[in-house]
């Protein structure tokens, strides 16, 4: 008994040193996130191939030398020396310092200069990573996203030490990667009609979707309520259709954006609208004509979340007209290679208070659907195929029979119950997975300050960590997600909050399907990304509470 | 025909014009609520008594002249200054020279404190008039008075255009209010236990109360997870129990935080838990072994939102020593009216098993609950003799204590308030109910779970309950008010602010004034102007509504009746 109460003693005391030096060496004063049960490299994704041993190296951070012979990584490199040792490298980082140097040499050879490939395929981000015994580290990749791939699971081999704030270590050399994503297509849709944001809010956004490895970003640029895009073709627009003077997006702004995007492995794929949600062009009087039921709410309530109808009428020729011109001018600025069309069904109450669509329906024996086909046809025949913009189309998905073209792309953004029934409706066509938990503000509040009836509550990152249930045929007609942040109760305060880590959780399942992510390891890389999200600026919601940011695998077990 | 063209013509060109006046007028370009249907003065709270007419003063923003003798009050007359006209305003309007509105402050200064002591609805009470000669008469008795008078004053005034942002006016003139709150207590609690705060973050939250007239900041600075306190009697024990050496609030940090409060017309509440909720107390040397399960947790979901767990041991004389120095110290640094003592969530358990426990139980003839008792009585014993004729704060939930006396307040969280006021009759009683009050439910948990107390509690459910259904005529003065809970398990410097605003203000107006507007669009109005009045201010908020309901509240909320 007297053993036992000594070694409760001894036990105690050694508990009581941990806390101590646990306490001291927190690491969100510093913001650097380190794991209560190290077992070997982290590398969020996980990496499909890698190997390690147990060798390890400590380097003082200015001694990282970078070896390319392509400038096109500048710009990349400096983003990564930042997001590894904090913002101001180069500033701190003037003038040698002692110790050896660590190499890392990027072999790339673009002969073209083509920051983005076409098309999403996985080897597009394919890369190697070596690093041996003393940190000198070689990264391989054939295109410019797999040297960005590269780049940022470097960046997460390097820690920094407890002891000093510019030094860093690397564990478990030599390490050996090989790696690619299971699915091309991960991406982040943001809606500007609902709410404007800055473009300071927007590279904040492709930064955290950088740290986050997601390389599509969908800017939902038209909807009921604004319509912030300046068109060359229609110079007074937007003054009619912004918020504000202020909050408009110029084809510079939209180039800036563009290329800002590009440098991080992400394409921008601008949305607009049509048929539904496109109340806003009715605010414009040369567009008027085009628009049924403009400013008539046609439901109870709220359409749809927004609380006005307007839609195209498809019988207008300059409907058309609108679109070609603008398709042009999108064109100009974003020089797409695919257009997300909209596509979801309008309210049809709209269309039946038209005498005109009426007499229309009745004459040609169609039914409401086969008008949204003669308009998606004919939008496509004139805006894009006649104008020669060569471009892939993305719709939102809907169940009800419209036929879509075999290269068409579908978003699929109801829940998942019934994605094999639906995909199997489709089966030459390419799916985007964005079932309704995958919206940021699912859970948040409605407009009238109610409780969501979709989501109970805001979803945890960790609910994002997960492939919908669905058969292996219909797997294989996933193109990828896409984290969707519908914007009615978003603003610039709160918008980031959201979206981090939540999109980057969902990356970890969609870069690498076959790794298993659970308990305290799964915790561990989500606060993980949340320190390196912090870290570098971008704001973050919690995973879990301090002290099990502290302690993820006594709160979560191993 | 030709006239009918003609007239079209106009038409269109009407509409043309109308909708550019509509989005030069957009409110969030620079942070100006403007309703879309006017008829009176937006002002949240809604005073209690208004009176107004239909006339206009323009003015330029320089233009503001206070007559004011007591040197007390120009630091909130600048902080007004900035809140009305943009930060940044002394340096914009050095000379006064463009005098067109004269404020007369009339401070009858029945006491010399920023915040009197004591809960009394009328240190707050205020007289303003804005008559059709451009003056401004307020009167006050007291200092929070004036800076509600103040806080009203802005309100009134608003910018003339977008075109010319120095103009401004005030709209239905001659203006006379009288106006007092119905609850002398509206307060928000923040957790800095669960997550530490920087005082710059304390400081943006204590802005926010001050427009959102929120008068009380309990400072929850002690739980289970961190002590972040500088003590001056145990000067090293931060290097134990605060999360890092960066993470602390040394005496000048408290200082300052409740000068900054009082000038806001803020009481700072410190609260000191216990004795359930003080795990992190074991850290220290000094204390060791006070707790006996000190990082001993089996099953995560039995011990109050931990791990971790744990409650001091009421036994054990150590415990009544951490207190009374603690109160010591925070006597030489913060002078408050109000201490709360926790109490809440005790588990036996920790400290039933120790020898000394054992000892202590048979000598004194007691049992495990009685010890409980006794951990009450020896801390208002202390507290009385360190504060002497403080209120203490309990919270309270179908406790067991049988709490008394006039200055104990009761902060009902659980259970019914009827049966509290009746439980223990005469003591106070703050309402700040889970159900409806606590800012964390509904958000996902620390296990990533669903929050313990059901959904999201929205400003309209904040704002639509109605205390006075919650007690009998008769118990009306013993009900202070209410508070708003902000647990920080999954709180950080981001969302902190977006989780207290604008609920914290949906909370007061009602407080302030509990009869409810005729037409409902006026709550989402002045909640979303208070939304916009934050913003411009640099405090971040949630939305109220989504945006085109801002620009629209009269489409979106419709005029029906509530």
């Amino acid at each position: 008994m007297a053993y036992l109460g000594q070694t409760l003693v001894i036990l105690l005391a050694i508990s009581l040193c941990w806390g101590k030096y646990e306490i001291l060496n927190n690491q969100a004063s510093e913001n650097v996130y380190r794991s209560d049960n190290p077992k070997g490299p982290i590398v969020t994704p996980q990496p499909h191939y890698l190997k390690n041993q147990e060798k390890h190296v400590k380097f003082h951070e200015c001694k990282v030398k970078f070896k390319y012979d392509n400038d096109m990584l500048d710009e990349i490199i400096g983003v990564y020396k930042d997001i590894s040792f904090g913002k101001g490298y180069s500033e701190r980082c003037t003038e040698a310092s002692g110790g050896k140097d660590i190499q890392v040499e990027i072999k790339f050879d673009s002969k073209d200069k083509t920051y983005l490939p076409k098309g999403f395929e996985s080897q597009h981000e394919a890369y190697s990573l070596h690093v041996d015994g003393k940190g000198n580290t070689k990264i391989e990749a054939k295109h410019y996203p797999g040297v960005v791939r590269g780049l940022d699971s470097f960046s997460q081999l390097m820690t920094r030490t407890k002891e000093n704030e510019s030094e860093y270590m690397m564990e478990y050399l030599p390490i050996e990667i090989k790696d690619e994503p299971s699915y091309p297509y991960r991406g982040v849709m943001l809606d500007t009609s609902r709410e404007y944001f800055f473009p300071e809010t927007i590279k904040q956004i492709l930064d955290s979707m950088l740290i986050s490895r997601l390389n599509v970003f969908h800017w939902h640029l038209m909807d009921d309520d604004s319509f912030p895009l300046y068109l060359e073709s229609y110079p007074d627009m937007t003054n009619y259709t912004a918020f504000s003077p202020e909050e408009i997006y110029t084809p510079k702004t939209i180039k800036d954006i563009v290329k800002y995007a590009k440098v991080r492995g992400i394409k921008v794929i601008p949305g607009i609208n049509g048929p539904g949600h496109v109340n806003i062009l009715g605010n414009y009087p040369k567009l008027s004509s085009i628009i049924s039921c403009y400013r008539k709410p046609v439901v109870n309530g709220l359409a749809y979340g927004s609380p006005h109808g307007g839609i195209i009428n498809p019988l207008e020729e300059d409907s058309y007209d609108f679109y070609t011109n603008m398709m042009k001018d999108i064109h100009a600025s974003f020089e797409c290679e695919y257009c997300h069309n909209g596509g979801i069904v309008p309210e049809f109450n709209c269309w039946n208070s038209s005498q005109e669509i009426q007499d229309f329906l009745h004459q040609g024996g169609y039914h409401q659907n086969d008008l949204t086909q003669i308009f998606f046809s004919k939008r496509k025949e004139k805006a894009q195929d006649s104008a020669g913009h060569q471009m892939t189309n993305i719709y939102w998905y809907q169940s009800n029979g419209i036929k879509y073209q075999e290269d068409d792309i579908l978003q699929y953004w109801e829940m998942g119950g019934k994605i094999d029934r639906e995909f199997a409706k489709y089966p030459k066509n390419k799916f985007i997975l964005s079932t309704s938990e995958m919206n940021i503000n699912c859970g948040y509040l409605t407009p009238f300050g109610q409780n969501s009836q979709i989501c109970f509550s805001p979803m945890s990152p960790d609910s994002y960590v997960r492939f919908p249930s669905m058969s292996q045929e219909s797997k294989k007609q996933v193109l990828g997600v896409e984290i969707l942040a519908w914007n009615q109760m978003s603003n610039e305060f709160d918008l980031l909050t959201k979206l981090n880590p939540h999109s980057g959780a969902s990356s970890m399942i969609f870069w690498n399907s076959d790794y298993e992510l659970k308990g305290g390891y799964m915790k561990e890389r989500l606060m993980r990304l949340q320190y390196r999200l912090k870290r570098y600026g971008i704001p973050t919601s919690k995973v879990s509470m301090r002290y099990c940011e502290e302690h993820t695998h006594h709160c979560f077990g191993i | 025909m030709a006239s009918l063209i003609l007239c079209f013509v106009i038409c269109v060109f009407l509409t043309v014009c109308n909708s550019q006046m509509e989005m030069a007028e957009n409110p969030a370009n620079n942070n100006i609520f403007r309703s879309d249907y006017r008829d009176k003065p937006i002002i949240g709270p809604i005073p209690r008594n208004i009176t107004y007419g239909g006339k206009t003063l323009e003015f330029h923003e320089c233009g503001m002249m206070y007559h004011n003798s007591d040197s007390m009050l120009d630091e909130i007359i600048d902080i007004y200054n900035n809140v009305t006209f943009g930060k940044n305003y002394k340096s914009r309007c050095q000379d006064n020279q463009k005098n067109q509105i004269h404020v007369h402050l009339d401070f009858k200064k029945k006491s010399d404190k920023y915040v009197p002591l004591g809960f009394d609805a009328e240190y707050e009470r205020y007289e303003l008039a804005v008559d059709e000669q451009s003056n401004v008469n307020i009167t006050a008795d007291y200092y929070p008075g004036i800076v509600r008078a103040l806080d009203t004053l802005s309100q009134l005034i608003e910018q003339t255009s977008d075109d010319n942002n120095e103009q401004y006016d005030i709209k239905y003139v001659p203006i006379k209010i009288t106006d007092y709150p119905e609850y002398p207590y509206r307060g928000l609690m923040i957790d800095t236990a669960r997550e530490y705060f920087y005082p710059d973050v304390l400081k943006t939250a204590l802005d926010g109360m001050l427009l959102g007239r929120t008068n009380s900041f309990h400072w929850h600075f002690l739980d289970d997870d961190s002590f972040g306190l500088f003590m001056k009697s145990y000067p090293d024990m931060v290097n134990y129990t605060a999360f890092s050496d960066k993470e602390i609030y040394t005496p000048e940090d408290v200082k300052e935080i409740v000068r900054y409060a009082q000038v806001r017309a803020i009481r700072v509440i410190p609260e000191i838990e216990g004795p359930g909720h003080l795990h992190i107390t074991n850290f220290y040397p000094e204390f060791k072994g006070v707790i006996g399960c000190f990082r001993n947790y089996t099953d995560v979901s039995s011990y109050h939102g931990g791990p971790p767990y744990a409650s001091i041991n009421p036994a054990d004389e150590r415990t009544y020593t951490f207190i009374r120095k603690l109160f010591t110290d925070l006597k030489e640094i913060l002078d408050t009216d109000y201490i709360h003592l926790g109490a809440d969530e005790v588990s036996y358990g920790c400290f039933s098993n120790l020898d000394i426990t054992k000892k202590f139980l048979k000598e004194n003839n007691m049992t495990s609950g009685d010890l409980f008792e006794y951990y009450i009585k020896r801390v208002r014993e202390i507290l009385e003799d360190v504060y002497p004729g403080i209120n203490a704060g309990y919270w309270q939930s179908n406790n067991p204590v049988k709490y008394s006396g006039n200055k104990t307040v009761l902060q009902v969280w659980g259970g019914s308030l009827k049966e509290t006021l009746k439980g223990h009759p005469d003591t106070k009683v703050i309402f700040s109910s889970a159900s409806t009050y606590y800012l964390d439910c509904g958000y996902y948990n620390q296990y990533a779970g669903s929050s313990w107390c059901g959904s999201i509690n929205s400003w309209k459910e904040i704002y639509d309950f109605n205390l006075g259904n919650e007690y009998s005529a008769e118990d009306r003065d013993r009900v202070l008010g209410g508070e708003l809970p902000a647990w920080s398990e999954m709180n950080n410097e981001f969302n902190l602010p977006l989780k207290l605003f604008p609920r914290g203000a949906a909370l007061s107006f009602r407080l302030w004034n509990s009869k409810i507007p005729k037409h409902y669009v006026e709550v989402p109005e002045m909640l979303v102007k208070h939304q916009y009045r934050l913003k411009s201010y640099g405090i971040p908020c949630s939305r109220v509504t989504q945006r085109y309901c801002e620009k629209h509240l009269h489409h979106c909320f419709g005029k029906e009746k509530y």
